[in-house]
């Protein structure tokens, strides 16, 4: 029987497709009986949606930045 | 100039200033990226600008197994990896548990929430990135992420590659990319919860 700590240990397996059908259809059971691990799986996935936008960015390399660059590496071979 | 990827490390190969170019424009964001998550901000241009030395002396031994792309991921890795040894500052990746210390007093001993997740107002990504103090608090923690598991989220999340791909970026096994993975992703849901439970960011 899936506790909710191994609920909360494989939830990323579940949505990574790396599990059996058992797995899943166990999961799926503890889902039905479990309101904390409804909660935690449906929040879990919307943590996992925000994670792409995150970080601060990078912005692209100006031609001025990749020509130092390469005269950079240039002088160094 | 260079349609293909083919033509373009051929050109690397020959030695052509323009397909040296043409790569950096298109794949320097994303090395910085990978070096960030794995050295932080300070040092990524050094480790980006050894790699791309790197990849100057090896281009002719590319054997094209994996995409030019994938191959430079690498050797940032590599080169990030050999800075982190240096400093003695690389996170040791045994003994790696899937519960990350801010869950593990989540569950009683049979294995049930104590206390259970609260819920959160938002109920889609969208409307959590709408709140500009939560983002930038997410932001902050995902640059203070420990090395792999930064750049194993970063993979993932954001360049959108396969498990195996990051297994063979950052050279380590399949159930260490998976445990990474989980990790962050638990440490940002943690994150979240903190910030809805009492308007502030996370410390941890």
């Amino acid at each position: 029987m899936l506790t909710c700590k191994d609920v909360c240990e494989s939830v990323t397996d579940h949505l990574e497709g790396s599990t059996s059908f058992m797995d899943r259809l166990s999961l799926r059971f503890h889902l039905l009986i479990c309101k904390h691990c409804r909660r935690f799986y449906k929040q879990f996935q919307i943590a996992v949606g925000v994670s792409s936008a995150l970080g601060n960015d990078v912005p692209e390399p100006t031609d001025e930045e990749i020509d130092r660059l390469l005269r950079k590496l240039k002088r160094r071979e | 100039m260079y349609e293909t990827e083919d033509a373009l490390i051929s050109g690397m190969i020959q030695g052509e200033d323009a397909a040296f170019r043409a790569a950096i424009r298109q794949y320097q964001t994303s090395m910085i990226y990978l070096a960030r998550n794995l050295v932080g901000e300070k040092i990524a241009d050094e480790v980006v600008q050894e790699a791309w030395f790197s990849a100057m002396k090896a281009i002719e031994r590319f054997e094209k197994r994996s995409s030019l792309k994938t191959w430079l991921l690498r050797i940032v890795a590599n080169e990030g990896k050999t800075r982190l040894r240096k400093e003695n500052r690389m996170t040791s990746l045994e003994a790696l548990t899937e519960v990350d210390p801010s869950f593990a007093t989540r569950f009683d001993d049979t294995g049930h929430w104590e206390p259970g997740p609260s819920q959160w107002d938002a109920d889609s990504p969208e409307a959590l990135m709408t709140r500009d103090e939560l983002r930038a608090c997410m932001d902050q923690l995902i640059d203070a992420l420990p090395d792999m598991q930064g750049a194993t989220l970063n993979l993932r999340e954001r360049q959108g590659y396969s498990l195996k791909e990051i297994c063979n970026i950052l050279e380590i096994s399949d159930s260490n990319v998976r445990v990474l993975l989980h990790r962050a992703r638990q440490r940002l849901f943690r994150c979240i919860e903190h910030f809805e439970d009492t308007g502030d960011c996370c410390t941890n």
